[in-house]
């Protein structure tokens, strides 16, 4: 099985240096060869032997490897990574006290049975409006960037400006186009979230509050409403 | 609605901006090499899950641009690339760009070692600049982004505590209502046998 890998290794080479030769060749174009979806799977299986290879790649896998080796999951490489771009939106996912719904349920067997689909629901709706509300907020920069930079450029060279027209037309399309999107989902989403609640009163009818959702789901309901509406 | 309806509905909000994609720039003859992810399974190293592009290059140009799509903002990103090493080769230089290739985000350049990485969180497109001095520049550039973390979501849901209505203070209080109630009692007695005893004498 090595030996094999060792094969497909080295005419992964062979391909890799033929591009290089081209490339060199020609004098003025630079050559890349990015490797496949195949390759890219035989590397997964044989990952050890990739990291001990000493070449470029192996150098390289051996580094990751040890970035992972210093890490107790995935999740904690995310936690530690900041954002891109110290201005883009990252997803704020905690709770404001005073936003928090009182329940009845207090982790009993009977009661957590019955919350937990709703409960679910209710998280993923919040987990994906966060994001939504991420993507609104950084394409919206985005765009007024873009055209900022574009009519800042086309005022200087006269013959940009023609192509700039064009282009910003584009960009406003496409971004109508995101808006329109936009809404849509964000008016399922909160069908979906007003599903979860109904669901999570039934609970609370049953377990705990009586009235649950007219005395708390309904106001955060309305609140998650306002909180992500677009008003742009 | 389930995870399986969630991710076509944050593809969809994502395409309808990619004619924006990748940093902006209006110059047509630009060009910008896409790094293909692909899915990615170490069986031996679980926390390694999730989509790669691997790119070998050999530099002519003193820049080369690249950029990638689709990263999650749930996800980590992984941007490596190994040289050679700088004894005869000056460094690269290496920077990071997210709304437009004039700003950069990160920069850095190679080590002694010819290595040079970043780590970060970002959604849907970066872009990625190499310059070099010494040409033909040869390196390997990676690209990982790993799986979406499981996030844990802090409960909307205050536990424990009740709606105070008129119905609920009296069952709350109700031992200390019996209380009151016949020491009332209590006093309304006293009062009146001491009142009667009063009759008596007088």
């Amino acid at each position: 099985m090595k030996k094999l890998f060792k094969k497909v290794l080295i005419i992964i080479l062979c391909c890799s240096l033929i591009t290089v030769t081209n490339a060199q060749s020609d004098g003025e174009i630079s050559g890349t060869a990015q490797m496949s979806e195949a390759e890219i799977s035989g590397i997964g299986e044989h990952w050890d032997e990739v990291e001990q290879a000493g070449d470029q790649l192996g150098e390289l896998a051996e580094n990751f490897g040890d970035l992972l080796k210093a890490v107790q999951s995935a999740k904690d490489l995310y936690d530690a990574a900041k954002a891109l771009d110290d201005n883009e939106c990252v997803p704020d996912l905690t709770t404001d006290a005073s936003a928090m719904m009182p329940t009845g349920c207090d982790e009993e067997e009977g009661c957590s049975a019955c919350y937990e689909k709703a409960v679910t629901r209710l998280n993923h709706v919040r987990k994906t409006l966060a994001r939504m509300a991420c993507l609104r907020i950084n394409t919206k920069t985005y765009v007024e960037s873009a055209i900022a930079f574009g009519d800042d450029v086309s005022g200087i060279h006269g013959a940009m400006g023609l192509i700039w027209q064009t282009e910003k037309i584009g960009i406003k399309k496409s971004y109508e186009k995101f808006k329109k999107t936009y809404d849509k989902k964000y008016l399922e989403m909160m069908e979906s979230l007003d599903i979860g609640l109904k669901d999570i009163n039934m609970c609370e009818a049953q377990f705990g509050l009586k009235d649950w959702y007219q005395k708390a789901g309904f106001i955060y309901f309305e609140m998650m409403k306002e909180k992500y509406k677009r008003t742009d | 609605m389930n995870k399986k309806k969630i991710l076509p509905l944050i593809c969809f909000l994502l395409c309808s901006i990619a004619a924006q994609a990748q940093p902006f720039t209006l110059d047509k003859k630009f060009k910008a090499e896409k790094l293909i992810l692909h899915k990615f399974n170490v069986p031996s190293e679980p926390k390694a899950k999730g989509r790669i592009s691997i790119t070998k290059v050999t530099q002519l140009e003193d820049t080369l641009f690249y950029f990638v799509k689709d990263a999650s903002i749930y996800s980590p990103v992984y941007v490596g690339l190994q040289t050679k090493d700088s004894t005869d080769n000056e460094p690269l230089q290496v920077t990071l760009h997210k709304m437009s290739w004039r700003k950069a985000e990160r920069k850095g350049t190679t080590d002694a070692k010819g290595y040079w990485h970043e780590n970060f969180k970002t959604e849907n497109d970066f872009g990625i600049r190499v310059v070099t001095k010494n040409k033909p520049a040869v390196y390997t550039i990676m690209v990982w982004v790993g799986d979406e973390a499981k996030m844990e979501i802090p409960s909307a849901f205050k536990k424990g505590t009740s709606f105070k209505t008129g119905s609920n203070f009296f069952k709350d209080n109700l031992l200390y209502l019996i209380i009151a109630g016949l020491a009332v009692l209590a006093a309304v007695l006293f009062f009146k046998l001491k009142k009667k005893k009063n009759e008596k004498i007088v």
